[in-house]
């Protein structure tokens, strides 16, 4: 037989990992088990949701009304597709305009980098619905973007807070943005120049070596930057409650928090929560596995 | 944004539901699977009939709930005041602190299922706290409140109006005391909607209906269920605000979503903002939230600009806030005299400076109030009298086959 080599000490490194699986199973695994439970769970008659922690009594009648809702023709159809719809944009926005800051940042500022840093960190300081009811100031028919179009000779400046779709998007990729950044930031930055300089020393063009060495080795970046402004997005909704008001901006996040915040039919909240889980978890496995990939790729 | 008004009101939605842990860990074994919800518009969840103000409920008292006894001496405090933000004025907690010589405490909850949770958990002990109509029943159930001694409350007979000394949702006010009073109809800016007025249409309640199309996008509904469908039933005729009839709420529905496609319709709770600001002309609007309007005018707009209908015969939505006892309360008797008060028509009067709700006093006239400038005459509409009061659509507890049928038509609304 033969025995595999084992490191020395390498159980007492594992040891390291502990803190971080007890934190996981308590605050990651027991939560989505207990939404599990109230998802599945029945009523009493004061209809208040009652938790089914036996697995062979959960009741699944809430998820099947909220996946027959969450489809095409569904009464939460709607919401689901503006939340796909928004999160798309947004996150094609963040990759527009976030991508060259952080590339900026990275490779280009030098000086000015910690300066830059600190600027890119300091939304953080603020939080997120403090920024949002700012947008209401500036995006306001009065407000200082229309009187700066006004003052750049448009006639007539849009009314942003009008239950604007595209309102609700610039809303989502001012506030997630920094998240971005970044992770992008730093994955950029821990990019070894040598490799870039190796690509020019093989004839590469400046915009060749960057599509061939600088975007695919930031792509794991990429996908961290991704996956964190599009978890947080597919459950936002206080944007659209703040930026639009309008039913026609409804994101699943609204329809979750109309059955959750109050009323008879909380497990139906929390099924919608485990709808919009199973979405995310698509997005997520996609993430987890180009991860993996890049990982082999580039180790 | 959400006000407290706003938080008090989707708290109604789960009038039904109260978000009683204690009340479920009871009723653990009354579960109910999914789906085997039956319509009963006569019982309400708990357990109790629905009050309506021609089927008037007297709430029972257990024999291991009873009130404190007459003639006992005040504790010495802290009293501690469980309530909504920002739902009383300092000056009037300053008052009963001067003259009663004891601190109060105020803790606040943003939502009614927060502070039903809290307060059936037993983790958190408080004296006062202020219920609501319709879910006064289930408090009572699960034993939250204590009932009141009236010994210590002189003021309840002295000043309040009688309709409301003796209510039908608490015959006796065996367990609550009211507190404030509220009207819910039509908001609207004059200056940029000259000559309209809802009194002056055949159907003032299809107001927004009539008006809106031709000012879509500045328009607005309370983000209430209950109001909200309200205003739905009201268009479509229907003056019954706790209707359990599907069509009746299917009818609601209908016309909402045709109002929300017509008039680009936005739902908030901020309407004392909106129409202030002038971002929104025709609002449905708490009479409260209306009469503190004028705070929010930009400077230099004048008051006279903010209007507001309700109907005159008191054929409209309305209700009211109460204060109770707590039934794990360490300073019942401060309690209880803390609840009279708070109807003390001087205590009022300030209190109204701040909340912009008035409380139904018999001192507390519109042309008191307007007297005082607490309110500008224009808005004379936001204040009641108690004959209105009695006419009123008043909203009570949903049965639970009622409460998923509303809620449901509600949804469809918000994200049509």
């Amino acid at each position: 037989m033969r025995l595999r080599a084992r490191r020395p000490g390498a159980g007492s490194w594992r040891g390291f990992a502990l803190p971080g699986i007890v934190w996981l199973v308590l605050f990651t695994v027991v939560p989505a088990y207990a939404l599990l439970a109230m998802a599945f769970g029945k009523e009493n008659f004061l209809l208040e949701p009652v938790p089914a922690w036996n697995p062979g009594t959960w009741n699944v009648g809430f998820l099947f009304q909220a996946i027959s809702g969450a489809v095409p023709g569904g009464e939460f159809w709607p919401s689901v597709r503006n939340t796909i719809v928004y999160v798309a944009a947004s996150l094609v926005l963040c990759f527009v305009i976030g991508y060259p800051v952080a590339y900026y940042v990275a490779r280009h500022a030098r000086r000015t980098k910690a300066l830059l840093i600190v600027l890119l960190v300091i939304p953080f300081w603020v939080s997120y619905l403090l920024r949002m009811l700012a947008w209401i100031g500036l995006l306001a028919s009065d407000g200082y973007v229309n009187k700066v179009l006004s003052g750049l000779g448009v006639a007539h400046p849009p009314n942003w807070l009008n239950g604007n779709a595209y309102s609700v998007i610039l809303a989502l990729v001012y506030g997630y943005i920094p998240y971005f950044i970044l992770p992008v930031f730093a994955g950029l930055d821990r990019i070894d120049r040598h490799q870039i300089e190796a690509a020019r020393d093989l004839g590469a063009t400046p915009f060749s070596a960057f599509l061939h060495v600088t975007l695919p080795l930031s792509r794991p970046a990429l996908l961290a930057g991704s996956a964190l402004v599009v978890l947080p997005m597919f459950g936002d909704y206080y944007t659209n409650d703040l930026i639009s008001g309008s039913p026609r901006t409804n994101m699943l996040g609204n329809e979750i928090n109309l059955f959750v915040q109050g009323g008879p039919q909380k497990n139906l909240g929390a099924c919608l929560v485990v709808v919009m889980m199973a979405i995310l978890l698509v997005a997520m496995a996609y993430y987890v596995l180009q991860t993996a990939r890049d990982t082999r790729r580039f180790a | 944004m959400i006000t407290r008004r706003a938080l008090l009101r989707r708290g109604a939605l789960a009038a039904a539901g109260l978000g009683a842990s204690g009340l479920l860990g009871a009723c653990a074994d009354t579960t109910t699977p999914v789906g085997a919800i039956a319509a009963d518009a006569d019982v309400g969840p708990g357990g109790l009939p629905l009050a309506r103000p021609d089927r008037p409920v007297t709430l029972p008292i257990y024999r291991d709930n009873r009130a404190i006894a007459s003639g006992l001496r005040p504790e010495a405090g802290p009293l501690q005041f469980y309530n909504w933000i920002e739902y009383i004025n300092q000056d009037v907690i300053n008052d009963f602190q001067r003259r009663y010589k004891v601190k109060v405490e105020i803790s606040t909850f943003t939502t009614i299922d927060e502070a039903v949770a809290k307060l059936a958990s037993g983790a958190v002990q408080f004296d006062v706290f202020v219920p609501e109509t319709v879910f006064l029943e289930e408090l009572v159930v699960g034993k939250i409140l204590q009932p009141l001694n009236h010994s210590y409350l002189p003021n309840l007979a002295a000043h309040v109006w009688p309709s409301l000394q003796s209510p039908w949702y608490d015959v006796g006010s065996r367990y609550s005391v009211p507190y404030t009073v509220y009207t819910t109809g039509i908001g609207w800016r004059e200056d940029f909607l000259p000559g309209f007025d809802p009194s002056r249409l055949a159907k003032p309640w299809g107001a927004l209906w009539t008006e809106g199309p031709r000012i879509a996008g500045k328009v607005g509904l309370l983000d209430d269920q209950h109001d909200g469908m309200t205003m739905g039933l009201l268009e479509r005729g229907i003056l019954d605000p706790n209707t359990e009839r599907p069509a009746d709420l299917a009818a609601a529905k209908d016309a909402l979503v045709r109002l929300v496609q017509a008039t680009n319709l936005k739902f908030d709770t901020n309407e004392y903002q909106h129409l202030a600001d002038g971002s929104l002309w025709l609002h449905q609007a708490w009479s409260g939230d209306m009469a503190s309007a004028p705070y929010y005018l930009p400077k230099g707009t004048p008051a006279k600009v903010l209007r507001y209908w309700w109907p005159a015969n008191g054929r409209g939505p309305i209700n009211n806030d109460m204060f109770g006892v707590l039934r794990g309360a360490r300073n019942p008797v401060l309690a209880h005299l803390f609840l009279n008060h708070v109807l003390d028509p001087d205590e009022a009067f300030k209190n109204f400076s701040f909340v912009g709700y008035q409380q139904p006093l018999n001192e507390m006239t519109p042309e008191a109030v307007i007297a005082h400038g607490l309110v500008p005459p224009n808005l004379r509409t936001t204040l009641i009298r108690d004959q209105q009061f009695r006419n009123g659509l008043v909203q009570g507890p949903l049965s639970q086959y009622g409460a998923v049928l509303w809620e449901n038509a509600w949804a469809a609304v918000r994200s049509s």
